[in-house]
């Protein structure tokens, strides 16, 4: 039930206890009842009184729409942040690694660069994404959890973090090869391909939560 | 056993209803749909996914607070009680739904 967004990690300790009370409850003999329900049974019963976590955080959603949205924002500034970080040890060693075996401006160091930039990024994110999966229950570790269990999230922030710095140097070095068509210098061709690069993970996101917004009303209906 | 009743009413009365209870001491959200049960005689039925959004929503309307209490099973339970702003919002709802039953008493005579 943690995993899903509509519902904070104290709401779900409220609803647990709540749970409990009626297990506890339904274990009780009534003057109705026969006998008392065994353990399991009350606990059956209760959960299934309580409904389905779908179903209850549909219900809180309702209650509050704007929440969802500004907790996802909450994380999703995080987690560019700490993909930024990540993204900016990871182009530093690239860096290194990629002056120290080839020459500048050759095409060879520039996809040694952007593949030790790919792999590195995608390497980190799915670790991330394992370490979440394996369920880190840990209060302090619930919202970072809770963030990387969202894969539209650690998509999107990846391909946010990763899109302009893998593919600008290979990229700036098409615009300014002395084969292209029309030549630009060193400079003017990175900022060039900056600004045709920014427009890749903004319209990835566009999709990736225009997806799930259909996904989310397909569940609903 | 009557019918519940339509789910209109039952969505406009949650508020006073919660503030009403809670004027009576603070409670947790299971106790107070039990309150609302027994207080109707079974013809308000509160479910869980209606109530704790109204809390919530209440809680953040600052009518009510709320404390974390850890039970003697160690067990955490979050208790809300009224707030001096929520007092005054029971105050008024008291005096909006008197007048709507009091209109209908005097019309239905």
């Amino acid at each position: 039930m943690l995993s899903n967004e509509t519902i904070r990690a104290e709401d779900v300790d409220e609803l647990e206890d709540h749970l409990r009370q009626m297990v506890e409850d339904l274990s009780e003999p009534q003057p109705v009842r026969a006998a008392a329900l065994s353990a399991e049974e009350a606990f059956l019963i209760a959960s299934r009184r309580l409904g389905g976590a779908q179903a209850i955080a549909s219900e809180f959603a309702k209650s509050d729409p704007g929440a969802v949205w500004r907790r996802r924002w909450i994380w999703m500034l995080g987690g560019f942040i700490g993909i930024s970080l990540v993204s900016t040890v990871i182009r530093t060693a690239a860096s290194i690694l990629r002056a120290q075996v080839f020459s500048p401006n050759s095409i060879g160091g520039a996809i040694l660069y952007s593949a030790i930039v790919f792999l590195g990024i995608t390497g980190v994110i799915a670790l991330a994404y394992r370490a979440s999966r394996a369920g880190t229950s840990h209060g302090a570790f619930r919202f970072a959890a809770r963030a990387l269990s969202n894969r539209v999230g650690i998509v999107g922030l990846a391909l946010l973090a990763m899109a302009p710095w893998a593919l600008l140097v290979p990229l700036g070095w098409v615009i300014s090869s002395p084969d292209a068509t029309v030549r630009f210098s060193r400079s003017s061709a990175s900022v060039f391909a900056q600004l045709g690069l920014s427009f890749a993970p903004i319209a990835a996101l566009t999709w990736l939560l225009w997806s799930k917004r259909r996904h989310q009303t397909s569940v609903t209906s | 056993m009557p019918n519940p009743l339509p789910k209109e009413l039952v969505a406009a009365s949650s508020k006073p209803i919660v503030l009403a209870i809670l004027a009576r001491g603070e409670n947790y959200g299971y106790a107070i749909i039990q309150e609302v049960r027994d207080r109707s005689q079974g013809r308000i039925e509160w479910t869980e996914g209606m109530l704790y959004p109204v809390l919530h929503r209440l809680e953040e309307q600052k009518l009510i607070r709320a404390r974390w209490v850890v039970g003697e099973s160690g067990r955490k339970r979050k208790y809300y009680r009224l707030s001096p702003q929520g007092t005054r919002a029971l105050e008024s709802d008291r005096a909006d739904w008197s007048a709507i039953q009091g209109t209908l008493k005097a019309l239905w005579g």
